[in-house]
């Protein structure tokens, strides 16, 4: 980590909104991207992001090591995406929205990238908040499964089965793509 | 045929097998095709996930400041504005006040000698009436007899009013 970063922390600590500034914008892509991934609309990723952001403001004088920073906030806002899907499937079964009428094409066109990136998105829906959230932090934010582990607070063979179970899932749909093609 | 390795392919996409399993993988895969596929279609889905959520559009500045309103909107003591609000008035003042004190020293060292000056001359005014009076012989024998006669004289004057009126 470098020098910057946790100066920046430390001034954020202290109460500086322009040094928290910066961490938003230094983090702000990663952040999202995790939202996004496992809200699936660009709408409510935002809002989910922003309140990672200003419960990490308020929860700054809680993190004791400086160099765990970026874990600390993916956990922040994996929480909060996890709470709030978990409120949504309470009030509300997740939607199925067409998928079977998706298609699947294993080429690497511009155009059928675009369509992989559809189903992919449409598959995602199918898989519970656990199996998504492992997934996403491995596949979107890199993170090693020891980490991810640390992160979502389970065992290391637990993180190893959803991933197994979520990939799995995946390519059930993507199959299932194919053969509407 | 090796028995298969389903379980461990989605670990061995992401190098996460201990080396013994990795090596049996890593064999299998070499003679078996229905596993390569499956291998193959897992590698798609995670380069798929990580190229559709790289390449997302991330908000712009917008949200930064979005995060910065609700942040003072929770607190509004937090924001480093409003300590200044409510310190700077009281800054300015001190500032004025040493200023004021630094740039007038003269004048106030001026306006106090002038005071202890007229003081000084009140008293000294004080002791001269004094010693003027004490100077003039028999002063309180002629100060005593004027107080009679007026007094002598006031006493007359009420009894005569009250007679006259009396009379009428």
């Amino acid at each position: 980590m470098d020098h910057e970063l946790t100066l920046l922390i430390k001034e954020a600590r202290g109460g500086s909104e322009e040094a928290f500034s910066a961490l938003v914008s230094k983090y702000k892509g990663q952040v999202f991207r995790h939202a996004y991934a496992m809200m699936n609309d660009r709408g409510e990723a935002e809002d989910v992001a922003q309140d990672a952001f200003v419960k990490a403001f308020y929860s700054l004088h809680k993190l004791d090591n400086d160099f765990a920073f970026v874990s600390w906030l993916t956990r922040i806002v994996s929480n909060l995406c996890y709470d709030r899907l978990k409120k949504k499937q309470k009030s509300k079964h997740v939607q199925m929205e067409n998928l079977e009428h998706n298609s699947l094409r294993h080429s690497s066109s511009p155009i059928d990238r675009t369509n992989t990136k559809l189903i992919i998105q449409e598959a995602m829906k199918k898989l519970s908040v656990e199996h998504r959230s492992a997934l996403v932090l491995r596949d979107v934010q890199g993170y090693s499964y020891e980490e991810i582990s640390e992160i979502l607070n389970i065992p290391l063979g637990t993180v190893k089965s959803r991933i197994n179970t979520a990939r799995g899932i995946l390519k059930k749909e993507l199959s299932r793509g194919d053969e509407y093609e | 045929m090796n028995e298969h390795v389903d379980e461990l392919l989605s670990a061995y996409v992401d190098d996460e097998l201990s080396e013994k399993e990795y090596i049996k993988v890593k064999n299998h895969l070499e003679i078996c095709s229905r596993c390569t596929g499956i291998f193959h279609e897992l590698q798609e889905i995670q380069e798929g996930i990580s190229f559709l959520y790289g390449s997302i559009e991330i908000p712009d500045i917008h949200f930064e400041n979005a995060i910065m309103a609700k942040i003072k909107e929770i607190n509004p003591k937090a924001s480093i504005y409003y300590r200044w609000i409510v310190g700077l008035p009281a800054l300015f003042m001190v500032i004025i006040i040493a200023i004021s004190l630094f740039a007038f020293s003269d004048l106030f060292y001026v306006g106090v000698t002038v005071a202890s000056e007229l003081i000084k001359i009140a008293v000294s005014l004080s002791h001269t009436v004094v010693l003027v009076l004490s100077s003039i012989p028999f002063l309180l024998e002629v100060f005593a007899i004027t107080t009679i006669i007026i007094v002598g004289l006031s006493v007359w004057s009420v009894r005569y009013l009250l007679r006259s009126k009396t009379a009428e």
